[in-house]
């Protein structure tokens, strides 16, 4: 970070100006987030746990501005193309053989 | 000046040199919409170069979160800004079909930093507008990225309660830069002393530690800010594209040109660099098969960096397709809406050919396709699309097979025992 106190004059600080982005921004920017998850191994509840979920700021704020179908929609499509363009390569759990990763995510499913 | 012709901006232009061209150029496409900002190519490149003393704060290859970040801070608006006050409302494009090789993005009608140096009121040794970064510009290279800081004042130590920050309905994404080994080098243009030169076999552009004086007219021309002075030695450094690498007279290259280290190292797998062949004009030579004009001149999926600047830049980038078309074209110009929209709804051997990145170090200079079977037929981003099993073949400078990979990956599932290991 700067060494400085902020200068509120000068016109390059960052000052938390908010850029326009509108629904065609965030359509590309899920259409963009599903299709490299999906390239990861991603199929459809884990790529849709990404836009529900308000932890991932940036998925969920595409989200609550496009609306659930659209977004499954997105998810769905992204899917069934990439998920065949891709890098799989998950831990496995011993036991059952899934993904860790998998597992993970279904226990946190079940947690009220 | 004498005049030179920049097929980038679809015209010829001013330069202070008469052109000359070297037999290949080195050049690279960066995918930015797989951009994590990971740091590795950074860092690959800190490692292998700027580790001296003296060397601190030079990042040759650096990646920098857009709009805001910058390493200088603000390079890119405060060199627009010069060339607007140049040429007031002048820098504007005239969009062109497409169809010209000589002009593929149009002509641009505005001044370059060569041409605008001509009408400002500068000491007669600036051949190039330009300006000099402040020490405070060059430090902090990854300044408002996601860097947690205390108090103000207090070092070390971190707000021990947390902060909740807002939540902006914004947009951002990762620009990774490295020198661009223009064909029209400003850094070189504005050297007093000629101890920049651009070398005739692969194009890279190198300061003559021997010649430099360290006036730095090197660091306030280049509008990219890839020219850095170093305070001990008291000359000038830049980006040297790994040229034992690019030469194959790296001992791990095992005599066959290799790819720079920020190359090798980018696990986003974003980059692919090469060398392309070129005409004695400049232009690029028609070689239909190298993944690098495939992609530049071919699919046109992959454009220059702040073309307008006029130095011809060697690096061309994937626009992010997320961010506003505005942003966009004054950053990468007005192929930017076609770029985007080939490479969201990708063709056969676009596809195939987005699949040699990072597969292999070496350089690639031919790439072959065979055509497989059709695995998949639906939409994508709403249009109807095929999906086809092809296989891609990548061949090394010598014509030999370097590696093959097909669209449909094999799935990898590392057992658990070796769960943590590499």
């Amino acid at each position: 970070m700067p060494y400085q106190e902020a200068d509120e004059t000068d016109p390059m600080l960052l000052v938390g100006v908010e850029l326009a982005a509108g629904e065609e921004a965030a359509r590309e920017s899920a259409n963009a987030i599903a299709q490299e998850y999906a390239r990861m191994g991603f199929d459809e509840p884990r790529l849709m746990e990404l836009f529900t979920n308000p932890f991932y700021g940036g998925s969920h704020q595409t989200f609550l501005l496009l609306g659930a179908e659209k977004i499954r929609a997105i998810v769905k499509e992204q899917v069934a193309f990439w998920s065949r363009v891709c890098c799989r390569d998950r831990d496995t759990d011993p036991e059952t053989g899934l993904g860790l990763l998998n597992v993970l995510q279904d226990e946190r499913r079940k947690t009220p | 000046m004498s005049d030179v012709y920049n097929w980038q901006l679809g015209r010829p232009m001013s330069y202070p040199y008469e052109a000359a061209y070297p037999r290949q150029q080195f050049a690279f496409v960066f995918n930015i919409n797989r951009c994590i900002a990971c740091q590795s190519c950074t860092m690959a490149c800190k490692s292998t170069w700027t580790f001296s003393k003296g060397q601190e704060h030079m990042w040759w290859a650096n990646v920098e979160t857009k709009p805001y970040g910058g390493y200088p801070h603000n390079w890119d608006a405060k060199a627009l800004q010069l060339l607007e006050e140049a040429n007031p409302g002048g820098q504007t494009w005239t969009k062109g079909d497409g169809k010209d090789p000589g002009a593929p993005y149009g002509k641009f009608d505005g001044k370059t930093v060569f041409e605008a140096a001509e009408n400002l009121l500068v000491p007669d040794s600036s051949r190039v507008v330009g300006y000099l970064p402040t020490d405070e510009e060059w430090n902090s290279p990854n300044i408002w990225e996601d860097n947690p800081v205390g108090p103000r004042g207090v070092r070390n130590e971190l707000d021990k309660e947390g902060v909740q920050l807002p939540t902006h309905k914004t947009w951002f994404f990762y620009l990774a830069r490295i020198c661009n080994h223009c064909s029209y080098p400003a850094c070189l243009a504005a050297c007093p002393r000629k101890a920049i030169y651009k070398r005739p076999e692969d194009g890279i552009v190198l300061v003559n530690q021997a010649d430099c004086r360290g006036y730095r007219k090197c660091v306030e021309a280049c509008p990219y800010k890839k020219v850095m002075y170093r305070g001990n030695t008291r000359v000038s450094e830049k980006c040297i594209a790994c040229y034992p690498r690019v030469e194959g007279t790296d001992p791990e290259s095992g005599g066959q040109p290799m790819e720079t280290r920020c190359m090798a190292a980018c696990i986003g797998q974003i980059r692919m660099q090469g060398l392309v062949k070129l005409k004695e004009n400049g232009a690029w030579a028609e070689d239909r098969y190298n993944p690098l004009y495939y992609l530049v001149h071919v699919a046109k999926v992959a454009l220059p960096l702040y073309p307008q600047f006029g130095t011809q830049p060697n690096g061309y980038y994937i626009p992010p397709r997320w961010v506003p078309r505005p942003y966009l074209r004054q950053m990468f110009g007005p192929g930017v809406d076609a770029a985007i929209e080939r490479y969201s709804l990708p063709d056969r051997e676009l596809l195939a050919v987005l699949q040699l990145f990072r597969r292999s170090n070496l350089i690639i200079f031919r790439y072959e396709i065979k055509e497989g079977p059709k695995v998949y037929e639906g939409t994508l981003n709403g249009k109807a699309v095929t999906l086809y099993n092809d296989t891609i073949i990548a061949y090394n400078r010598d014509s030999k097979e370097i590696f093959r990979t097909t669209i449909e990956e094999p799935v990898h599932v590392r057992p658990a025992q070796h769960a943590n290991s590499i």
